[in-house]
Order: structure tokens, then C-alpha cells, then sequence
């Protein structure tokens, strides 16, 4: 929802690490972070903050699960291996056996980028010359169609 | 003469006696000195302040307290109500207080009981906070502090919550040991 970033942010894990000097934390062991509607489940969370400004948050899990309610009331859901979301560049990675599902239209590939700021979704492994392309980089995408037969 | 000769004789049978009682049932002369014993205390202070300063004058920390008693042998400190007001590495002042303050020996470990409170004044970098929890240990040589007991940091940023603490004054880095709950205001 757009005042989810106005709540505050709750996180329950298993232990913490901060350091001060490196300028990151790291949450460990059954980590759920919870800001308005949205929920992040993981297995380790690592929230890169130097200067005390949050640059990048990267959760491990087997898999990370997230959602949130979108404004239009629906619920958005993702899961993969490993999540990474920039946050100056508003840019979110995911990375193995990568999934976001809304309602129940599904899109899965192995890796997934998306702009929060433009809504700008890639998908697959990006073709390298002269390397055979990847069959498991195949983008899988099931829409719904929403208009009834008339 | 002779009564002289046998009262010297009886004389010094009854001193060989008194000494040798003195030896065998009361005190030998070494317990009979002033030797240590682990419960003696050599020194008490009550209501006091304790500035300590460094190389250049300035002052390292100040430690005040209601008690403060010194055991000889030992060499244990007990303060009661300790605060002590030090400057932490980014120069803020910081102040810990508690019921009791332990150290088994000099240069040992000091522990720290009884609602134990840190506060730190803020600056630029890092904000003001405050830490709770029911005891801390202090370990000079390894500079290491420490407790199991539940802990509760509050700060303007949120409150941080957990059961069982360590952190390294040189790696400036702080582990919650578990139970971990953080609660942080929006940045938006």
C-alpha cells in the first residue's frame, strides 16, 4: 500500500549482529520483517547501512517469501532464493526459482529484475555471445483473463 | 644461696610452661600478626567520587557511589549505586548506573547487578540511546561486554529488544544472542 513506508518497520529473528564501523546488520534465524502490509520471511536478512543511510537489504532463504497489498486491494506475493532490493536505485533482484504471483496471474523465471519507481519488470537470463543459452533461464508467465465471455 | 638457686629452678619451669601453652593452645605468633584474611576489609568509602585522568590530564572516567568497601587480601571491590560517566570512543559522554558493581580481584572482571542503565548522548552519527538489562559484565582485557540476562535498547530511531548481549569496544560491533524483537519509526 502506498503509506506502508509511513508505518513502522517490525522485525522478529533469532539473533543480531550490528556493526558500527562496517555499517550493517545482520538479522539471523526465522527473520520476519513486517511495515504495513508488507511481510519478508527469510532465513537471513543483511541490511547494508553505512553513514547510517540504508543502501541495500539482501535476504537469504529456502525461499524468501514476501507480499503486499497493492492500492487496487490485490495481493502481490514473490518468492526466490535470494532477494536483493537497491534501495537509492529502487531496483529489486531476485535470484533463483524466482516467482511473483498476484491473484492468480504467475510469472517465474530464474532471475527477475524489477523498478519499483517505473514498474519495469525483466525476466531470464540475459543471452550471452557466444554461450549457449541457458534452458533453465526460461520465463514462465500465466495471466488470467479478467473481462468475462460475453 | 641455695634457696636462691631453687627459686631460679622453679622460676624457670614455670616460664618454659607458660611458653609452651602460649604455643600449643592459644595463638602461634604468626596467626598472633596482622595477616590477611579473605573477608578483611582494608578500606571502606561511603559517598564518593573517584576521577581517574590519563597521560594528558584529562579525565578518563568518574565513578561515584553510596559504598564502597575493599577487601585486603582479595583485592575485591563492591560499590553500591555506582554511576560512572566516561567518554566513549566518538568523544559523547556516556553514564552507567546499577544497584552493584563486583570485581573479584584487581584487573578482573567487573560485574555490574541490578537495573543496570547505560545512556549515551547523541551526535551527528550516531543518536542518543538507552540500554536496560538486569546485569553486565565487563571484561578489561579483552574489552568485551556482555550479559545473558534480557536487554531493551531505546532510541529515537525504535526500541530493540533480545535475550543475551556481547559487544566488542574494538570491532565496535554488538551481537543480540536471541529473542531478537525490533520495532523502527518510518524514515518517510
Amino acid at each position: 500500500l502506498r503509506d506502508d513506508v509511513t508505518k513502522p518497520v517490525r522485525i522478529n529473528a533469532d539473533t543480531v549482529v550490528f556493526n558500527k564501523a562496517k555499517g550493517f546488520a545482520v538479522y539471523s534465524g526465522n527473520v520476519v520483517i513486517v511495515q504495513g502490509s508488507l511481510q519478508i520471511r527469510a532465513w537471513e536478512i543483511t541490511i547494508q547501512a553505512p553513514n547510517n543511510t540504508i543502501q541495500s537489504i539482501t535476504a537469504k532463504g529456502s525461499p524468501v517469501q514476501f507480499q503486499q497489498t497493492m492500492d487496487d486491494g490485490k495481493v502481490a506475493k514473490g518468492k526466490a532464493n535470494l532477494v536483493r532490493y537497491l534501495v537509492p536505485q529502487k531496483q529489486l533482484y531476485l535470484d533463483g526459482a524466482a516467482e511473483l504471483t498476484q491473484n492468480n496471474d504467475k510469472f517465474s523465471s530464474q532471475h527477475i529484475e524489477y523498478s519499483t519507481r517505473t514498474g519495469e519488470l525483466k525476466a531470464g537470463i540475459a543471452r550471452v555471445k557466444g554461450k549457449k543459452p541457458d534452458p533453465k533461464g526460461r520465463v514462465s508467465a500465466i495471466f488470467y483473463p479478467t473481462n468475462k465471455a460475453q | 644461696m641455695k634457696n636462691i638457686g631453687r627459686l631460679l629452678f622453679v622460676l624457670s619451669l614455670i616460664v618454659a610452661a607458660v611458653v609452651t601453652w602460649l604455643n600449643l593452645s592459644w595463638k602461634s605468633i604468626e596467626q598472633l600478626t596482622n595477616s590477611p584474611s579473605e573477608s578483611r576489609i582494608d578500606y571502606y568509602l561511603s559517598d564518593f567520587t573517584l576521577m581517574k585522568t590519563n597521560e594528558s590530564g584529562s579525565i578518563d572516567y568518574q565513578l561515584n557511589g553510596r559504598h564502597l568497601t575493599h577487601k585486603q587480601a582479595s583485592g575485591a571491590t563492591e560499590i553500591y549505586q555506582p554511576r560512572i560517566r566516561m567518554r566513549s570512543d566518538d568523544g559523547q559522554i556516556m553514564t552507567v548506573v546499577s544497584e552493584k558493581a563486583l570485581q573479584q580481584a584487581k584487573d578482573d572482571s567487573i560485574t555490574l547487578s541490578g537495573d543496570v542503565l547505560v545512556k549515551k548522548v547523541g551526535t551527528s552519527s550516531s543518536p542518543e540511546f538507552t540500554l536496560s538489562t538486569e546485569d553486565l559484565l565487563y571484561n578489561p582485557q579483552q574489552r568485551l561486554i556482555s550479559t545473558t540476562a534480557a536487554i531493551q535498547f531505546n532510541s529515537a530511531a525504535g526500541t530493540l529488544k533480545g535475550t543475551g548481549f556481547e559487544t566488542s569496544l574494538d570491532e565496535q560491533e554488538l551481537r543480540i544472542l536471541s529473542n531478537v524483537q525490533a520495532e523502527f519509526q518510518a524514515t518517510q
